[in-house]
C-alpha cells in the first residue's frame, strides 16, 4: 500500500467535499489567533493545549476506531450523535477548565484581556461543535468521520503553527496599523491559500 | 583634524554585504534558468520575464501605497521572480505568471514588512496563486504519471541520465537536475549556505521514502526536490535562524515533501506542504531561543 | 578545553606589532588627571589650585567603596580643578597640573624583599598606590584582592590575551618586562590566597611566549627544587601554587574578555563566568600585575601605563609608556602624528572602544589603546532590514540569537527580548561585525537591555 490512503478519493460530490471542515477550522483558527494575540502567550497556550488534549486526541482515537474497525455498517445517526455528544462534553470541560483557571487562579477584574480570551475560547468551542453537528445531517457516517479525521489533523497542525505565527508577526517591521489582527488575518489568508490548494488536490 | 566621526562601537565590519549575497544567489539561479530555456525555449523566457516584472512591480506598488522608500534594485525582485518562475508549469500563461508574482510579492513580502520579514516564502506563495490562475491542467502532464508509475515499482531501473540532463518534463526549474546541483554548488562554494540543511533534507527524503515503501531514487531525482533542497529549505528569510533550527526544519521539509506527494497523488503538492511548513519555521527559533542548554546554565 | 564561538578578526595578526620595543613617552607639558578613573565614586581632591605637587604625590583620596586614589603624573603646580574632557564620559572633573619639568619624585621607598611584609601591609601599599584594574572596569585592586581572599579563591588567572584586535601592549610588556610581571603575579597570588596560577596567552605571540616561558620555566624549577619554600615573594611555610602554568589559547575574539576566558579555562558556562569569584577564580590583567610589582617593589604609585597607539592612519604605530593625564593629541604626536585624515579615533579597542569627538581628552588608567582608523565602514543612514541569514547567531559567544533580539528591540517587544536571555549578552560586538546588512546590532542590543528594565 502506498501513500496514506485511509479514505478514498471522491469526484465532484459537493456535500462530501472536505472543504467544509476546512472552512470551519479556518474560522476557528482565526478565533484562536485572536485569543492568543490578546493574552499573554503562556496562558493562551495553556487553554489551547487543554482544548487539544480534551478534544483532538479522543476524537482522533474515536475516528480511527470508527473508520477502521467498525466499518460502514454502523447506524448513522446513533454514532454521530455519540460523537457530537462526546465532543460537546469535552469542549465544555475545556471551557470549564479555562474558567476555573482564570477565575480562581487569577482575579477576574484585573485581567481584562483574559476575560476576552475566555469569551473567545467559549465561542470557539461552540463554533466547532456546530461544525460537526451541522455535518451530521448531511453525510453518512463514513464521510463524517473522514472529514473529522482531516479536520482533527489540521487542528493538530494549526495550533503550534498559530503560536509560531503570532510570535513571528510581532517581529515584522510593519506600520502600527498593520500590526495585530490585520497582519494575522493576512497570515491566515495565506495559510488558507495553502490549504485550498491542498483541498483541491484531496 | 578635518573629520572625525563619532559613532558607537564596534568600529570594524566584515567585508560582506547583503547586496553581494543577493548577487550570488541570483548568480546561482542562472544555470537553472539556462536549463529551463533549453528545455522550453521562448515560453520559458516569457514566463521568467513576466515573473521578474511582476515581482518588481508588486514591490513598487505596495511600497508606494504604504509610502515607503523603494529599495530597487537590490536583486531581490529578480530572485523572487526567477525562483517563482522555476516553480510554474510551462503551460502557464505569461500574464498569469505576472499576476502570481505580483500578488505574492505584494502580499507575502511587502505586507509583512518588506525584505527579510516575510514568513511565507514568496516563491511558494506565487506558486499557490499560479495554481488558481491556471485554467489548464495544473501541472505538466506526462512527467508525473511516469513518476508514480516509477514510484510504485520499487525495483524499476531508473535512467538517471535522463533526469540529470533534463529529458523529463515538469515545472520550469525542475527538469534538469544537473543545473540545480550547479546552482547549489555555487552557493556552497561562496559559503552562502551551510551544507548541512540540504544534506539533511535529502537524507530525510530518502528516509521517508523508505518508510512508506516508495522508490527513493524517484523521490530524490524528480520534480522540485533538488530545487527545494538548495533554495527553499536554505532560504534565509523563511528558515529558522538558529543552527539547530535549520537542521530540524530541513528534516521536516524532507519528510513532508514525500508524504504530501503520496497522499495527494501529485508531486506539486509538496510545495503546498512547504508553504505550511514555512509557518512552522519560527517555532524552532522560538523554542531554541528560549531554551538554554545544560552547558549554558551549568 | 571547550571552545566558544568567536571570530578571527583582522588586526590580530602579529604584523600589527610593528616594533617590539616599549617606548617611553615624554611627560606632557600639562597633565589633566581625571578624578574618575575607577568604578566607584570620583576621588576627592586633597590639593588646591596653586599647590606645588611632586611626581607621584597623592592628589585625590578615594571616597568609599569602588573608589581609588589618584596621583600626580608630573611634578609641578596645580593650575586648575574643574570639568575637562574625558575619553569615556565626555566631560568630567579633573585636576590639571602644569609640568615644571623637574620630575621631582615624592619620596618613594623601594622594597627589595616584600616577602618580609605581612599581607595587610602590602594591601595598604596597594591601596595607597591607587591601583585599579587596568581595563575598562576599573575595580580598585586592593578591594578586589580582599574580596577574592574572603571568598576563598582557588585559581588566579592572569589574562595575557589582548582583549581586542590592534592592541599589542601586553605583548610588548611581556617581552620587555617579564621579570617584573612575574613578580607582580606572585604578589597577586600571595595577596589573593590562590593555590593555582594560570597565565593565559594567545599562541601567536611567539617571542613573548619564548621569553615568558623560559623565565617561568626557570622559576618553576627553582620553586619545585626548593621544596616547601615557594618562590621569592611567598614566605616560607605557606603553601602556594606548585608552579605557574602557561596556557596557550587560539587567537579568537573575544578570547581576552574576562568572562569568556574564565569560561574557556574552567569549562563553566559564560553566564556563571561573568562573576568569576563564584567559581573560585580571580582574573587579573597582566598590566595590572605589572603595576602591582611597580607599586610594591619600586614604591611607585599608578601614574603611567602602557598604551598601544595604532591604526591605519597613525604614522608610526608604537607601544608607549605614557603618563596618565597626557592628552591624546600629545600621544599621537609621539607617534609622528597622523598620516591622513582618520575616520575614527578610538580610545580602547575597535570592538568596544569609545569613539572620540576630539583629541583633547587625556589618557586615564583605563586607556589600553589609542586607535586611529581610516578604513571605510558603512554606517547606513536608515536601519537596514535583517535578512535573517543567521551569521550573527553563528558568532555569538553567549550563543544567543542576536537577529531576533534586535528585531524585537526594533519593535519594542521587550518581553521577547527578556525571554531570549538578553542579560547574557556580553556586548562583544561580533554580531555587528559580521552582519551583512550592516545593522547597528550593538546599539540595538544596548537599547534592548535598557528597555527591558
Amino acid at each position: 500500500m502506498s501513500g496514506l490512503g485511509v479514505y478514498e478519493r471522491r469526484n465532484n460530490m459537493p456535500e462530501n467535499h472536505p472543504f467544509y471542515p476546512l472552512l470551519f477550522f479556518l474560522l476557528s483558527a482565526l478565533l484562536a489567533f485572536k485569543v492568543i494575540r490578546l493574552s499573554a502567550n503562556r496562558a493562551a497556550r495553556y487553554v489551547l493545549a487543554w482544548q487539544l488534549v480534551c478534544i483532538a486526541i479522543p476524537s482522533a482515537a474515536l475516528a480511527w476506531v470508527q473508520t477502521v474497525s467498525l466499518g460502514k455498517n454502523f447506524p448513522a445517526l446513533g454514532a454521530s450523535g455519540i460523537f457530537t455528544a462526546f465532543f460537546l462534553i469535552t469542549e465544555a470541560a475545556a471551557a470549564a477548565l479555562c474558567l476555573y483557571w482564570f477565575i480562581f487562579r487569577k482575579r477576574w477584574k484585573e485581567y481584562e484581556k483574559r476575560n476576552q480570551m475566555i469569551l473567545y475560547a467559549l465561542l470557539l468551542s461552540v463554533l466547532t461543535a456546530l461544525a460537526f453537528w451541522g455535518g451530521d445531517f448531511k453525510a453518512e457516517i463514513w464521510l463524517w468521520s473522514e472529514r473529522f479525521f482531516i479536520a482533527v489533523v489540521f487542528y493538530f497542525l494549526f495550533t503550534p503553527m498559530l503560536i509560531s505565527l503570532v510570535w513571528r508577526t510581532s517581529l515584522c517591521p510593519v506600520p502600527k496599523i498593520l500590526k495585530g489582527e490585520p497582519m494575522l488575518m493576512i497570515s491566515t489568508g495565506l495559510l488558507a491559500l495553502g490549504l485550498l490548494g491542498l483541498s483541491r488536490i484531496f | 583634524m578635518s573629520q572625525i566621526l563619532f559613532v558607537s562601537p564596534p568600529h570594524l565590519r566584515a567585508s560582506d554585504s547583503a547586496f553581494k549575497r543577493m548577487l550570488i544567489w541570483n548568480l546561482s539561479l542562472l544555470p537553472i534558468a539556462l536549463g529551463a530555456l533549453t528545455a522550453f525555449g521562448l515560453r520559458a523566457f516569457l514566463i521568467m520575464l513576466m515573473s521578474v516584472a511582476g515581482s518588481a512591480l508588486g514591490e513598487i506598488f505596495v511600497r508606494s501605497m504604504l509610502k515607503r522608500k523603494w529599495v530597487l534594485p537590490d536583486g531581490k525582485a529578480m530572485y523572487i521572480g526567477l525562483l517563482s518562475s522555476f516553480l510554474f508549469s510551462p503551460y502557464l500563461s505569461p500574464w498569469a505568471s505576472f499576476w502570481s508574482t505580483f500578488l505574492a510579492t505584494a502580499v507575502a513580502q511587502e505586507c509583512f514588512g518588506g525584505k527579510g520579514a516575510s514568513i511565507f516564502h514568496p516563491a511558494l506563495v506565487a506558486f499557490a496563486f499560479s495554481q488558481i490562475f491556471s485554467s489548464a491542467s495544473p501541472v505538466a502532464p506526462s512527467g508525473n504519471a511516469f513518476l508514480f508509475q516509477m514510484a510504485e515499482q520499487t525495483d524499476l531501473h531508473i535512467n538517471v541520465r535522463d533526469f540529470l540532463w533534463g529529458a523529463r518534463s515538469g515545472a520550469l526549474g525542475e527538469t534538469s537536475l544537473l543545473m540545480s546541483l550547479a546552482g547549489g554548488a555555487i552557493l556552497l562554494n561562496k559559503r552562502m549556505i551551510s551544507p548541512w540543511p540540504p544534506l539533511l533534507f535529502l537524507g530525510s527524503v530518502l528516509g521517508a521514502s523508505l518508510l512508506i515503501h516508495v522508490n527513493p531514487s524517484a523521490e530524490l531525482l524528480v520534480g522540485s526536490t533538488m530545487l527545494a533542497a538548495f533554495y527553499i529549505v536554505t532560504d534565509y528569510e523563511t528558515s529558522p535562524i538558529h543552527r539547530y533550527g535549520k537542521y530540524a526544519y530541513a528534516v521536516l521539509c524532507g519528510f513532508s515533501i514525500v508524504m504530501l506527494r503520496h497522499a495527494s497523488g501529485q508531486p506539486e503538492a509538496a510545495l503546498y506542504g512547504l508553504l505550511i511548513l514555512n509557518g512552522f519555521a519560527p517555532l524552532f527559533d522560538e523554542w531554541l531561543g528560549r531554551l538554554r542548554t545544560q552547558k549554558q546554565h551549568a | 578545553m571547550p571552545s566558544f564561538r568567536g571570530l578571527k578578526l583582522p588586526g590580530f595578526k602579529d604584523e600589527t606589532l610593528v616594533d617590539r620595543f616599549l617606548y617611553v613617552a615624554h611627560p606632557p607639558a600639562i597633565a589633566t588627571i581625571p578624578l574618575l578613573q575607577h568604578k566607584g565614586a570620583p576621588a576627592k581632591p586633597i590639593v588646591k589650585t596653586g599647590d606645588k605637587v611632586l611626581l607621584g604625590q597623592k592628589i585625590a583620596a578615594s571616597v568609599g567603596e569602588g573608589s581609588a586614589a589618584v596621583h600626580a603624573s608630573v611634578s609641578g603646580e596645580v593650575i586648575a580643578i574643574g570639568p575637562f574632557p574625558h575619553p569615556h564620559l565626555g566631560v568630567a572633573e579633573a585636576i590639571q597640573i602644569k609640568n615644571d619639568g623637574l620630575e621631582m619624585p615624592v619620596g618613594a621607598v623601594p622594597d627589595k624583599d616584600p616577602a618580609k611584609r605581612v599581607d595587610d601591609e602590602l594591601m595598604r601599599i596597594v591601596e595607597e598606590a591607587g591601583l585599579v584594574d587596568l581595563n575598562e572596569e576599573g575595580e580598585p585592586l586592593a578591594a578586589k584582592l580582599k574580596k577574592a581572599r574572603a571568598s576563598g579563591v582557588r585559581t588566579l588567572i592572569v589574562n595575557a590575551c589582548e582583549s581586542e584586535p590592534f592592541i599589542t601592549a601586553l605583548h610588548v610588556m611581556m617581552v620587555a618586562k617579564s621579570s617584573e610581571i612575574i613578580r607582580g603575579i606572585l604578589l597577586a597570588e600571595k595577596l589573593s590566597g590562590a593555590t593555582k596560577v594560570i597565565v593565559a596567552i594567545e599562541d601567536n605571540k611567539l617571542d613573548a611566549l619564548e621569553v615568558l616561558g623560559s623565565r617561568l620555566y626557570g622559576f618553576n624549577a627553582a620553586r619545585s627544587s626548593a621544596g616547601r619554600a615557594l618562590g621569592p615573594a611567598v614566605p616560607r611555610g605557606r603553601r602556594g601554587a606548585k608552579e605557574i602554568e602557561l596556557k596557550r589559547l587560539p587567537v579568537k575574539y573575544p578570547q581576552g574578555d574576562p568572562a569568556v576566558l574564565v569560561s574557556t579555562l574552567t569549562g563553566c558556562s559564560l553566564d556563571k563566568a561573568r562573576d568569576p569569584l563564584t567559581q573560585g577564580v580571580l582574573v587579573l590583567d597582566m598590566a595590572t600585575c605589572f603595576a602591582l610589582c611597580e607599586a610594591v617593589y619600586s614604591g611607585k604609585p599608578l601614574y603611567e601605563r602602557v598604551v598601544t597607539v595604532s591604526g591605519q592612519s597613525v604614522a608610526r604605530p608604537k607601544n608607549l609608556l605614557v603618563r596618565i593625564g597626557t592628552s591624546l593629541e600629545n600621544v599621537l604626536a609621539e607617534c609622528a602624528g597622523i598620516l591622513r585624515s582618520p575616520l575614527r579615533v578610538l580610545v580602547g579597542g575597535p570592538m568596544r572602544g569609545t569613539a572620540q569627538a576630539g583629541l583633547s581628552a587625556p589618557i586615564t588608567k583605563q586607556t589600553s589603546a589609542l586607535l586611529s582608523l581610516s578604513t571605510e565602514v558603512e554606517y547606513p543612514s536608515t536601519p537596514a532590514p535583517c535578512i535573517r541569514c543567521g551569521a550573527c547567531a553563528e558568532v555569538c559567544p553567549a550563543e544567543l540569537e542576536p537577529a531576533i533580539l534586535t528585531l524585537a528591540a526594533e519593535q519594542d517587544e521587550f518581553e521577547i527580548v527578556r525571554d531570549f536571555h538578553i542579560s547574557q549578552c556580553i556586548e562583544c560586538g561580533n554580531c555587528t561585525y559580521i552582519c551583512p546588512s550592516k545593522r547597528p546590532m550593538s546599539s540595538l542590543l544596548k537599547y534592548a537591555k535598557a528597555g527591558r528594565l
